[in-house]
Order: C-alpha cells, then sequence, then structure tokens
C-alpha cells in the first residue's frame, strides 16, 4: 500500500451510497473539466506534454473511485454530499493532476526511454520507414493560411506581368498587360523596363518561355482560371508558336498509343538518354 | 547547373529523405524501393561509392520486377510506375529525368493525395536543382491538392525560403510549434528534424525552427533523465 492511499483509508466514514449515481453525473458535467485542464498543465509543466492527458485523467477517475468506494480522506471522509465531494475534487484539482503525474511518472519516462533507445539504434532508413503521417488535423494555421494565399496571388499577378512584359510585339505589351488585368505601378515598370533598350534580348525569351510554359501548366492542370485569362492565354499560345523561342513545356504525346505503350517508350527513353543527373512515395490507398 | 556524381550541386546538400505517410501500406517491393532510396541517399551524403554501386542495381532490379508486376497490381499502376521510378532516379543523383517522368506521372494522378505526392516531389527536386521558383509552384500546387501534409509544408518551407519569402517560411514552423501533437518520434515532423540535413541546417536563419529543435531536442532530453529517477 502506498502512501498516498494510506492517507486516504484513515478516518473513513460513509457517504450516502444512493448518491453515488448522482456524484458520477455531476463529476462527469463539473468536474471532467478542470481535471482535464489541470492534467494538461501538469503534463506541459513537468513532462513537455509528452504524458497524455487521458492517461493522467484515467489515473484520476480510478483513485476517486477508490476514495468514494472507502469513503476515504480528504474528500469523502466525513460523509458530504455529491455536491460538497465535486466542489472539493474541483478546488484540489492541481492537487490530483500532481498526484497523477507522480503514479504515471516512473512507467511514462520508462516507457519513453525505451523508445528513444530503440529508435536511437536504428539507421536513417530504419528510422524512416516506420515514420508515419499523425491522424490529426493541423490546427491555429489561419496565419500560415492568410501568408499562402497572398503569396498565391502575389505569384498570379507576377505570372501576368511577366506574360505581358514578354509579349513579342513590343508595341501590343501594353494592351495585353490591360487584357490580362496586369495594371499595377510595379506591371508598368516591368514592361517599359523590358521593353527599353537596355534590356537583354535573351532575358525577355526566357522571360516568356517560362511565363508561357507557367501559363500552359496552369491550363493543363486547372480549370479555375477567369475566362478571360484564358483567352489571353490562349491568344499568346497562338501568338507564339509561331516564333522561334525555345520552349519544352510538353513531356511527351500520347496520340495513337495507349496509355501503358506511352508510358513504357517515355520510361525507356528517358532510362537510356545519358544526362546529367523529403520526397514521399505512393501506395495502395487513393 | 553542374551536378557531380555525389548529388551535390555547388557544395549545396542535394540529398534528400523518401516518406510514406502510411508505412505499411506500401507493397513488399514498394517498401524495399523506398529503403533502397533513403539508403541510397545516405551514402551519397557520406560519398560511399561501393554501396552507391550495390544499392544502384539492386534498384534497378526492383524497379524491372515492379513494371513486370505492372506496379504489384497497384490501382492505378501508370501514375505509381512513373512514381516509383522517379523516385528511383532522384536517388540516384538524376533528378532531371526524375523531374520529368514525375511531370509524366503527374498526368496519371486521378486523386488529391496522389497529385499532391506528385507535386510535392517535384518542388522537392526542383529546389535541389536550385530553381526554387518553380519550386514555390509546384509547393502551392501541392499543398492546394492537400493541406495537411507535413512533407510537402517542410518542402515548401525550404522553397519559400530559398525563394526569399523568408516570413512565410517562418510561419510554416511557427504552425508547427503550434501543433505538438505533431511532434512524436514516429510522426513524419519527428523524422525530418531527425534525418533530414537539409531542415537542421535551416534552424539557423528561421526562429520559429530554431524553437521547434530546442522543444524537440528537450523531449528526447526528457526521456533519458526519466530513466535516472
Amino acid at each position: 500500500m502506498d502512501l498516498h492511499e494510506r492517507v486516504f483509508i484513515e478516518g473513513r466514514s460513509a457517504m450516502n451510497p444512493s448518491d453515488h449515481d448522482q456524484f458520477w453525473k455531476l463529476y462527469e458535467s463539473k468536474a471532467r473539466k478542470p481535471l482535464e485542464r489541470a492534467c494538461l498543465f501538469a503534463s506541459r509543466t513537468k513532462t513537455d506534454s509528452t504524458m497524455d492527458i487521458a492517461d493522467m485523467v484515467a489515473w484520476i477517475d480510478s483513485r476517486v473511485w477508490n476514495m468514494l468506494e472507502q469513503s476515504a480522506w480528504p474528500t469523502f471522509h466525513d460523509d458530504p454530499t455529491a455536491e460538497q465531494a465535486i466542489d472539493r475534487i474541483v478546488k484540489h484539482a492541481s492537487t490530483l493532476a500532481r498526484w497523477a503525474y507522480l503514479g504515471l511518472c516512473r512507467s511514462h519516462f520508462r516507457r519513453l526511454e525505451n523508445r528513444a533507445n530503440y529508435t536511437g539504434g536504428m539507421s536513417r532508413t530504419q528510422r524512416l520507414s516506420m515514420a508515419s503521417s499523425v491522424d490529426t488535423k493541423i490546427e491555429h494555421r489561419e496565419e500560415l493560411d492568410s501568408a499562402i494565399d497572398s503569396l498565391r496571388k502575389s505569384l498570379n499577378a507576377n505570372e501576368k506581368q511577366r506574360l505581358a512584359a514578354s509579349w513579342i510585339d513590343k508595341e501590343d505589351r501594353s494592351r495585353i498587360a490591360l487584357v490580362l488585368g496586369a495594371t499595377r505601378k510595379e506591371d508598368d515598370r516591368m514592361i517599359t523596363k523590358v521593353s527599353g533598350d537596355g534590356f537583354n534580348e535573351n532575358t525577355t525569351q526566357q522571360m516568356r518561355s517560362r511565363a508561357r510554359k507557367r501559363a500552359q501548366e496552369i491550363l493543363n492542370g486547372e480549370k479555375k482560371l477567369p475566362l478571360i485569362l484564358i483567352a489571353g492565354i490562349f491568344m499568346l499560345s497562338i501568338g507564339l508558336s509561331s516564333s522561334n523561342a525555345p520552349a519544352g513545356e510538353q513531356t511527351g504525346g500520347r496520340g495513337g498509343m495507349t496509355s501503358n505503350l506511352t508510358f513504357q517508350v517515355l520510361t525507356s527513353d528517358l532510362i537510356s538518354r545519358e544526362t546529367v543527373p523529403g520526397e514521399q512515395t505512393g501506395g495502395r490507398k487513393p | 547547373m553542374n551536378q557531380n556524381v555525389f548529388g551535390q550541386t555547388n557544395g549545396q546538400i542535394s540529398s534528400t529523405i523518401v516518406t510514406a505517410s502510411i508505412a505499411n501500406e506500401l507493397s513488399p517491393i514498394e517498401a524495399a524501393i523506398m529503403d533502397c532510396c533513403n539508403t541510397l541517399h545516405e551514402a551519397h551524403d557520406r560519398r560511399d561509392q561501393l554501396t552507391i554501386r550495390e544499392i544502384n542495381s539492386q534498384l534497378e532490379k526492383l524497379l524491372d520486377r515492379y513494371d513486370e508486376t505492372d506496379g504489384e497490381d497497384h490501382p492505378n499502376p501508370a501514375w505509381a510506375r512513373a512514381n516509383q521510378r522517379a523516385l528511383a532516379l532522384s536517388a540516384m543523383g538524376r533528378i532531371d529525368q526524375a523531374i520529368r517522368l514525375e511531370l509524366t506521372a503527374l498526368k496519371y494522378a486521378d486523386t488529391p493525395r496522389r497529385k499532391e505526392i506528385s507535386y510535392g516531389n517535384l518542388a522537392d527536386r526542383c529546389l535541389r536543382l536550385g530553381e526554387a521558383d518553380r519550386a514555390v509552384e509546384f509547393f502551392l500546387d501541392a499543398i492546394n491538392a492537400n493541406p495537411e501534409s507535413v512533407p510537402v509544408l517542410i518542402t515548401g518551407a525550404h522553397s519559400l525560403f530559398e525563394a526569399g519569402y523568408i516570413e512565410q517560411a517562418d510561419a510554416i514552423f511557427e504552425t508547427f510549434l503550434n501543433n505538438p501533437s505533431l511532434l512524436t518520434p514516429t510522426s513524419e515532423l519527428g523524422a525530418y528534424l531527425d534525418c533530414d540535413i537539409r531542415t537542421r541546417n535551416l534552424c539557423e536563419q528561421l526562429p520559429s525552427l530554431a524553437s521547434l529543435y530546442t522543444r524537440w531536442i528537450s523531449m528526447n532530453a526528457f526521456s533519458s533523465k526519466g530513466d535516472q529517477q
């Protein structure tokens, strides 16, 4: 028998058994949340959140059950009403959480140690082979989502800017910018800069090639662009198709072949070529 | 951009790690390919030529077997075969070829998860080639397909940092800091913190990542301290 148990059993009295049901209902509705909060705090401060809150709360549940059954000190020794007992538990939630920590800490740290030894002795390949995603949603991500959204908008605007500024006919660049909606001050500055004599023609061609490639990827992959942009890009594609600007945006066609055959041809082609030389692997799940 | 046989680009680390979101759902050959790729990346880091030669030859055999069995009866073999071969090419250091093949795989990606994997891998490879702007674009496509993917977010943080979006890169690690449940020894985040050299190097530049490492180290230290109690 450990110290706590000895303390509880001293001075036993009796709580009316018919009040037990009411006590557990009140315990669920009034004491559960404060106990969870106290356990969360204890887990954070004493174990850097490594101790499971559910384990701590379960330990307290079991200890309260024992105290109630034995009418033990310090909660049930003087035959309190269910409400009085709940008040005592809520008031001393942090003490109960500390007891839960003391009761669980040995096995908890032993388990952590075993796991650390196990993972520490593994090679990097073994370590990675046992990694998997955590089955919880990422929370508190509003700031991240807003940063990504603003980045997406700014990149789309930059695409339009590059498309307009690198348009093959210098005279038409401002008109194209207007059609694409690239009407910011920086868009205007870029068009003026690219149209100026000092700007390298090769750089303009590269910009055109990249912008066109990206537009092609967007057209292939997404169907959410505004109609006017699609029309603009389409115009641009037609306009550029007769030019000599280098662009290798297609990785291969499928006309007249089955998909498997195409895949084999592509694969063998890629493997046989002598070119200069956190990924994820797939799996069965859709 | 010049790239030597050790997978290093202008002194920059260009090896990576391969993870699976659910390790035990991989087929035996897929699991073996993943292990070989990780061993090969590690061998490139160590410049261990003997291991590189051995694993290269094993990978070729595994890929041939995977093709013969049509992706071991994968529900979408066209995507799976290209994706697995691209993983292997990437580990062999042939990143250009891996990108081209992954773009082929992308054409057959028929679910958000497959799209996320392909886009995420493309972002990672572009980053290793030094094309940060392109990596950011692929990252945005990947995160659009699956906003919850930790590997994609980490690759995104690297891409954003390299492209000059330092605050946005830091915001990703700040989000991880606010989600302690993601930080377990067997989680993808834990694996990246332990095994990905590029992520480790980035912590000098991003305060939230540095805090994340501090927390990770203190969690590991707790386990050894517990034994002494």
